[in-house]
């Protein structure tokens, strides 16, 4: 017994540094619970604090990032902290403090709003799923992967039914907990196999197995990575896993749809790479550099995530069309997009994809949180989630109709807006990489969510309503047109944009 | 496709072991059927009402709480295992880890959501009127 623990080593302060903005969030957590007991639960202070804390971790890792002196692998190689992890964390980290303004200008005085009344459980809970995200976005170890998947996906169950004293709120939680549950015990049984195979937890490792094999994979082993891909389908939406995530969306509150949306996927979406490229062969590494990629197993593994990816694109925008829910919709636009970003998973090499995902996911968040913003704000207004609610707006708010023109423009992808220029990036990406037909299924489906998109705004400016102009507080309308400056402008900077993420999409991980 | 028939045989073997020894004990034992047999067997004890009652709700607290002891006592055995090796940093690193859990204790505790709610007339509890500044 004590044998297999006896080489035990202790992190070092040099472990512990990596891991500097994941603490600062759990300082924040604390420091918010213990505030909470002191000052009562309503005071501002828990937000702002929660809102700095979460910038401050986001600059830590940027700083990280810049710095790089950091190693290479930390914890016993539980943690990889490379340009990939920090990029990812920073995003994820500093989009959870957007959410805090977001929540602050639109949850916090909503009437009968929970979360108001609740504000250190609300950010406690949210920051805590940040925290698995950000793990979720910085390891290669599958036993890491499944701890922060669980850290990530408890604290977002219990965010989905915030409102627990509404039954779609009530019913959101219950299907995201059992599906949830059923996903992580298929991804659990596949990691057993995959130790089973290859008697290791590190994916450079099994990566490394696979080579000496010769490239090939036991049937055992295909089974644990099949099982181990439906678990990270579930977190990103893809296609056999995906029928969750309209219901939780539609139940849940607006800012806990948002922090799904653009969080979750962000950190699922760097798992699966990062997976993907060391499981494959293509993760750059020190010590088997230019050593011939696996083939069998590689091609296996694009192939599937290529179709998957079609797949997941074009059910999420056929059945985006059909829906009346603005809140479900953009569920299914939800999928659709990460359908597209899981295109560019499916490339498997080279900086372009990786650098293309990180762009794509760049602009998603500022998109996203724009329409999500414009949804809470109207709901906020009206009472009403659904695309009628909309009609008459470019009369009745012209500013804030506008700005939802912008959002959706940007998230079809039209080209003066930074959402163009993502899906650019990324068609060509695909382009290069000779996945032509991927292209086509992606030009296709641009097609398709052009005709649910354009029903939005065709609610906004075309159909007539007698409904009085929607009076919208003013720090809701700067919130929504700063978030549209980036929107509109990110596509003037893409030059230095593009530099920038291939610096950061270096994916470390192969031992 | 060896291993995939051990697995098979497992399966299989499993699947007969049941179905044989129910099938042949069924040709050979006596079937006499009473009212008797028939009844759940309860330690001797003779049964009282039916079995699907709905469990009180406050009882989930005590469970929720069992739990996240229970896992703490099981974080807490590796620990104790290296704890000779590196006394001073595992006595932090647990300081830490009790500390964290401790906030979250005394936040529910401030909050009263611990307490054993005594239901109310036409009232449900709620959250919100439990904030210490309107119980004062």
């Amino acid at each position: 017994m004590t044998s297999a623990i006896a080489n035990v080593t202790l992190p070092g302060p040099s472990d512990l540094a990596v891991l500097s903005p994941e603490l600062m969030l759990v300082g924040a957590v604390t420091a918010i619970l213990l505030g909470a007991a002191v000052r009562g639960k309503r005071t501002v202070l828990i937000p702002l604090l929660a809102i700095v804390a979460c910038f401050a971790a986001a600059g830590l890792a940027a700083a990280m990032s810049a710095g790089l002196a950091v190693q290479s692998t930390a914890f016993s190689k539980l943690i990889v902290p490379d340009r990939l992890a920090c990029f990812v964390r920073m995003l994820i980290y500093s989009f959870t403090g957007l959410l805090g303004v977001m929540w602050m200008i639109t949850a916090r005085y909503r009437p009968g709003e929970k979360s108001a009344a609740n504000a250190p459980e609300f950010f406690t809970l949210l920051l805590s799923a940040a925290v698995g995200m950000g793990l979720m976005a910085s390891t290669g170890n599958l036993l890491m992967v499944l701890i922060a998947l669980e850290l990530a996906s408890l604290p977002s169950y219990a965010l989905a039914g915030f409102q627990k004293d509404k039954r779609p709120g009530a019913e959101a939680a219950l299907k995201y907990v059992v599906f949830g549950a059923a996903a992580a015990a298929v991804m659990v049984y596949g990691i057993s196999l995959l130790y089973g195979v290859y008697s290791t937890l590190d994916a450079g490792a099994i990566a490394s197995g696979i080579r000496d094999a010769g490239g090939t994979i036991p049937l055992a082993g295909v089974i644990g990575l099949i099982a181990l891909g439906l678990g990270l389908a579930f977190k990103i939406s893809a296609f056999p896993m995906h029928f969750w995530c309209p219901d939780v969306f539609e139940g849940a509150n607006v800012e806990v749809t948002t922090f799904l949306s653009v969080a979750s996927k962000a950190a699922a979406l760097t798992l699966l790479l990062r997976l993907a490229l060391t499981i494959a062969g293509f993760a750059e590494n020190a010590a088997a550099t230019a050593t011939a990629p696996t083939p069998a197993a590689a091609v296996a593994v694009g192939a599937v995530i290529a179709a998957v990816a079609a797949l997941t694109a074009t059910v999420g925008n056929l059945a985006a069309m059909a829906q009346n829910n603005l809140k479900r919709l953009l569920a299914y636009c939800y999928i659709a997009h990460a359908g597209y970003m899981l295109m560019g998973v499916a490339i498997l090499s080279g900086r372009t994809g990786v650098a293309a995902i990180l762009l794509y996911l760049l602009v998603y968040l500022f998109m996203n949180l724009g329409a999500f913003s414009v949804v809470a704000l109207v709901f906020n207004a009206t009472g009403r989630e659904d695309l009628a609610g909309l009609s008459g707006l470019g009369r009745r708010n012209p500013l804030l109709a506008a700005c939802m023109t912008l959002f959706l423009v940007s998230l079809i992808g039209i080209p003066p807006m930074a959402g163009f220029f993502a899906k650019y990036q990324l068609f060509y990406a695909l382009f290069v990489h000779k996945l032509q037909w991927l292209v086509a299924v992606g030009l296709v489906n641009t097609l398709f969510s052009l005709f649910y998109y354009m029903r939005i705004v065709k609610a906004m400016y075309l159909e007539r309503s007698d409904a009085p102009p929607l009076r919208v507080p003013a720090v809701g309308l700067v919130w929504v047109v700063i978030l549209a400056v980036p929107v509109t402008v990110l596509a003037v900077v893409w030059q230095p944009l593009t530099y920038l993420a291939e610096k950061f999409s270096r994916v470390l991980g192969a031992p | 496709m060896t291993d995939v028939l051990g697995i098979v045989m497992f399966v299989v073997g499993g699947v007969l072991f049941v179905l044989v020894s129910l099938t042949v004990g069924r040709l050979f034992r006596p079937r006499r059927p009473g009212q008797l047999k028939g009844e759940i067997y309860e330690c001797g004890e003779p049964t009282v009402g039916k079995g699907q009652v709905q469990f009180d709700l406050r009882f989930y607290v005590v469970a929720m709480l069992f739990v996240i002891f229970d896992v703490e006592i099981a974080l807490l055995y590796p620990w104790a295992q290296v704890f000779r090796q590196f006394p001073k940093a595992a006595f932090w690193d647990l300081a830490f880890f009790v500390g964290l859990l401790l906030v979250g204790y005394a936040f529910a505790w401030r909050y009263g959501y611990l307490d054993w709610t005594r239901p109310r007339a036409g009232g449900q509890a709620d959250d919100d009127a439990q904030t210490p500044e309107q119980e004062r």
